[in-house]
């Protein structure tokens, strides 16, 4: 028998997630998604099949950027359904969601009742009163704060809860161990703390993975994610040509690097550094214009004959903002790289790029720290590209991975974190010394 | 750690002497704080040896706990805690309603326990758990007993987790925010290195000072763990003379260690208050009257429950109050980050160098500007705007709200940014005090600018009885039995 296809598969994982959702007796449903697995599809599938006349949903997301991107899909996809998307009193609404006429902008749930589907941010339905849904979708569940759960979850009888696991967990910038342990901890992300409640739940997640490469999605899914997945598509697929070849620079050959195997690292010279390392800088900003002036083109299943990569098809990933700061000053200086996204971890998560450079939260560091090596850091900076990804790093991360290993203290009543951010780190630097072209 | 505050750590190393960080304090420094120097006994958790305790610096009291007479002391310790808390339960006055709030009794003043370092804060925590459950002795007041004691503990140190409380100050912490110096975050952590490099004494560096206090049988580090020479000199076989000890040799025994102990503590005691006055000389930032204001209103409400026969502090924060809790946590954090700014140049300083705040000149104005409605139904509103021009580096987005010193009441939203080679345009549209002239600066203005304290609505969490199935699991079948 021949193992079925990614696309039978990402179906047949589909059509259980929306069977289970009419039939289940329990309250709540859990959808693990790996990175580009389909989720706002999934959100919009599900939404579709919830919705007859009599029982219009709410949508819940995290930011005001993730409701406009939800509603722009729901309201051009399914023009038969109404859409409303609430808003704070002070948020300007982009103008591309005007004048659709399938979608009502507002910041007044009573004039969202007739809307079959209504989307907002959980800190807006946390101030709208007297509402009730039989059905609510909360999207990026495991970056929602448990506390933010608490607020709207009477809103709904049954809720399904989409989100990545793999992602980095709330944070907060006041200490939190009193809480640490309990099973209601408000910092916990709601996935957790409505597990830890209510073990019964069904847990579903998604095979497949549409976004990442099958360069990346074994690499990843190995790395990061208890659930196995697969890439959609074949090494055949997505392919990185060049209309020029390059010089035999050690920056050319990172890119070529990367174009043939999905993946390079560009290692400079061991050095200690601070937060900001001008060179680490300059090598992301060179690497970007060398994609740019060889005139790359992305083949892939949706652009088969080749895409020409824009500036706006790449992302600069750093871990601190003043990294990005510094980044984004720098590109303000080379008008042909307008339009490239520079951002830290935290708000790249949900963004997907053809190809990305990344600056290796350990690079130039002199010890490891929890927040340096936190597994969800790493696997949002490694898994937001369709093509390729460049990381960039000081020579030396594995002498100082292995210096410091995590001597965290185990604390009563809190699960073992899975994965371990020293042991992902090592598995996703084991694969990149494969893939090393120094400076 | 900002590259600032950095800087100041290498020129304190480079020049041997403590660099300031802020010459303004943020907390309230009361004319009476209690003191409070605890020591454990080694070996063992939450069970204290001794504290040196009091609001006079002349007249330290020092409370002992010799092997067998821990409920002596407790019951000496909880009478003194009382005293000191009660003659602030006198003079009250009555805050008229204002918007929700009805109107409400409150204390005067709050008291205030001053501690040398957070190891000693978390002790107080410790200490507070351990006896708050401890029922009350019958025929007995209350107020003075264990119990109580621990209630008041677990407030003082439930209210030191909030960075804008007063309630309870940590004196190394605080001291740290002000100067910046050149040893480690651990040695400033202990009173005695830390005020020897910011106050060497004559003709000594800071550097040198603090080598110095090295010793610690000539220069005691403070509680409440007991330092091992000490120990090991003196405590060792001034406990084991006491085991076999019966009556007057005994007494005698207890004579010696409250002496061993005092001379332990005594340094420190002196220290400490020479700490307090120097903060008490600081000239406080203007919010800071506010916050004490909270803490007073905190203290009323602890005490009416403790009057009133209210439960101990439970062990753990239920769903709601966790939540709730962490709520008020962040918002006490940033708006006292975001008054810190705004009424300290140094803090302000700091945050020019991070991108947060920026100096810019008004370079256009335009008051009259009218924002279209965006939906029918709408009225137009009028919105002031202008630009300012600045050569900081900056980092803000569109949306972020803005104030600076001049004026924190008039908020302004930032509306676009516009990078030119060698400086940054920015617009600026005024979102409170609209109808007010003076919110739109004229243009050559020159204005500092950072972000606006944040509008902190109440949270509305369900009440506790109605907790979502999501925070309490499934209701089960059959309502629990309580066992027989």
């Amino acid at each position: 028998m021949n193992e079925p296809s990614a696309a039978e598969l990402s179906c047949r994982a589909v059509d259980h997630i929306l069977t289970t959702l009419t039939t289940t007796p329990h309250r709540g449903v859990v959808v693990d998604s790996p990175p580009g697995a389909g989720k706002t599809t999934l959100v919009q599938e599900a939404a579709q099949t919830l919705i007859s006349p009599q029982h219009p949903c709410m949508i819940v997301a995290q930011t005001n950027a993730q409701v406009d991107d939800l509603v722009t899909r729901l309201a051009q996809q399914a023009p038969q359904l109404t859409v409303a998307r609430l808003t704070g009193q002070s948020y300007t609404v982009p103008t591309r969601l005007r004048g659709r006429r399938n979608l009502l902008l507002t910041t007044d749930a009573d004039r969202a009742s007739h809307a079959d589907v209504t989307v907002a941010t959980a800190s807006k339905w946390a101030n709208v009163q007297g509402w009730h849904r039989e059905w609510a979708i909360v999207d990026e569940a495991y970056q929602m704060r448990s506390d933010a759960l608490l607020k709207i979850a009477h809103l709904s009888d049954q809720t399904l809860f989409v989100g990545d696991p793999g992602q980095l967990d709330p944070f907060s910038n006041v200490p939190t161990e009193r809480w640490r342990g309990l099973a209601h901890d408000p910092m916990a992300s709601a996935v957790s703390v409505l597990l830890k409640m209510n073990p019964n739940l069904p847990v579903l997640s998604l095979p497949v993975s549409w976004r990442l490469p099958a360069s990346a999605a074994h690499l990843v899914s190995a790395a990061f994610y208890v659930t196995p997945f697969r890439a959609g598509t074949t090494e055949t697929d997505r392919r990185l040509t060049f209309a020029t070849t390059g010089m035999r620079s050690a920056l050319d050959q990172t890119v070529d690097l990367a174009a043939r195997t999905g993946w390079a690292l560009y290692e400079l010279p061991a050095r200690t550094t601070g937060r900001i390392d001008p060179e680490a800088a300059h090598a992301a900003i060179d690497i970007a214009h060398h994609l740019l002036t060889r005139d790359a083109t992305a083949h892939c299943e949706i652009h088969r004959t080749g895409k020409h990569l824009e500036p706006t098809d790449i992302a600069i990933g750093t871990t601190h903002r003043d990294q990005a700061g510094y980044l984004q000053n720098l590109l303000r200086s080379h008008p042909r790289l307008t339009g490239i996204d520079v951002d830290t971890a935290n708000r790249l998560q949900g963004r997907e790029y053809a190809v990305t450079i990344v600056l290796h939260p350990l690079s130039g560091r002199r010890d490891t720290s929890n927040f340096h090596l936190e597994a969800g850091r790493l696997c949002v900076l490694t898994s937001r590209h369709r093509h390729a990804c460049i990381v960039i790093a000081r020579a030396g991360i594995d002498r100082l991975l292995n210096e410091h290993p995590t001597h965290e203290p185990v604390h009563l009543g809190v699960d073992a974190k899975f994965p371990d951010g020293w042991e992902a780190n090592q598995h996703i630097l084991d694969h990149l010394t494969g893939h090393r072209i120094r400076a | 750690m900002s590259l600032l505050s950095t800087l100041q750590q290498c020129r304190a190393a480079n020049t041997q002497y403590a660099q300031p960080l802020s010459r303004l304090r943020y907390l309230h420094i009361a004319d009476q704080p209690l003191l409070v120097l605890p020591l454990n006994r080694p070996g063992e958790t939450a069970r204290p040896l001794a504290v040196m305790a009091g609001s006079d610096p002349d007249h330290p009291q020092l409370f002992l706990a010799p092997p067998g007479d821990d409920d002596r002391f407790l019951a000496a310790l909880a009478e003194h805690l009382h005293t000191y808390i009660h003659s602030f339960q006198q003079a009250t006055r009555i805050r008229p309603a204002k918007g929700e709030h009805p109107e409400r009794r409150e204390y005067l003043d709050a008291p205030q326990i001053a501690v040398t370092g957070t190891a000693s804060v978390y002790y107080l925590k410790m200490l507070g758990r351990a006896l708050r459950y401890r029922p009350v002795p019958e025929d007995t007041d209350p107020a003075t007993s264990a119990a109580h004691l621990g209630r008041w503990l677990t407030f003082f140190a439930e209210r030191a987790e909030y960075d804008s409380s007063s309630l309870l100050l940590n004196l190394t912490s605080l001291l740290s925010t002000h100067w910046a110096t050149g040893q480690s975050a651990l040695e400033d952590a202990h009173l005695a290195p830390l005020m020897a490099w910011v106050f060497p004494p004559h003709g000594r560096t800071g550097h040198q000072a603090a080598l110095a206090v090295e010793n610690p049988l000539l220069h005691p580090p403070d509680g409440p763990t007991i330092d091992p020479s000490f120990e090991a000199a003196q405590l060792t076989s001034l406990f084991a003379d006491l085991k076999s000890a019966r009556g007057s040799r005994r007494q005698h025994h207890v004579t010696h260690l409250r002496e061993a102990v005092e001379g332990y503590l005594t340094p420190t005691w002196t220290l400490a208050w020479e700490a307090l006055s120097i903060l008490r000389g600081m000239p406080p930032i203007p919010s800071t009257a506010a916050r004490w204001d909270t803490d007073i209103r905190q203290f009323t409400t602890h005490s009416d429950r403790l009057d009133a026969g209210g439960p101990p502090q439970p062990k753990q924060d239920d769903v709601v109050t966790a939540a709730v809790r962490l709520a008020e946590l962040e918002h006490a954090a940033a708006s006292l980050e975001a008054a810190r700014a705004l009424e300290d140049p140094f803090v302000m300083a700091e945050r020019r160098t991070t991108g947060a705040a920026f100096s810019g000149t008004v370079t256009h104005t335009d008051p009259d500007h009218v924002l279209k409605p965006q939906n029918p139904g709408e009225r137009a509103k009028r919105r002031p705007r202008f630009t300012v021009r600045t050569t900081d580096p900056v980092r803000l987005e569109p949306d972020r709200l803005l104030a600076g010193p001049h004026d924190p009441a008039v908020h302004m939203a930032v509306c676009d940014i516009t990078y030119t080679t060698d400086a940054t345009e920015i617009v600026l549209e005024v979102r409170t005090r609209v109808s007010r002239p003076s919110s739109v600066p004229a243009i050559g203005t020159t204005l500092l600018l950072t972000t606006a304290p944040d509008y902190f609505p109440r949270p509305q969490f369900p009440s506790r009885d109605q907790i979502p199935w999501t925070h309490t699991g499934p209701v089960p079948a059959t309502p629990e039995e309580t066992p027989a």
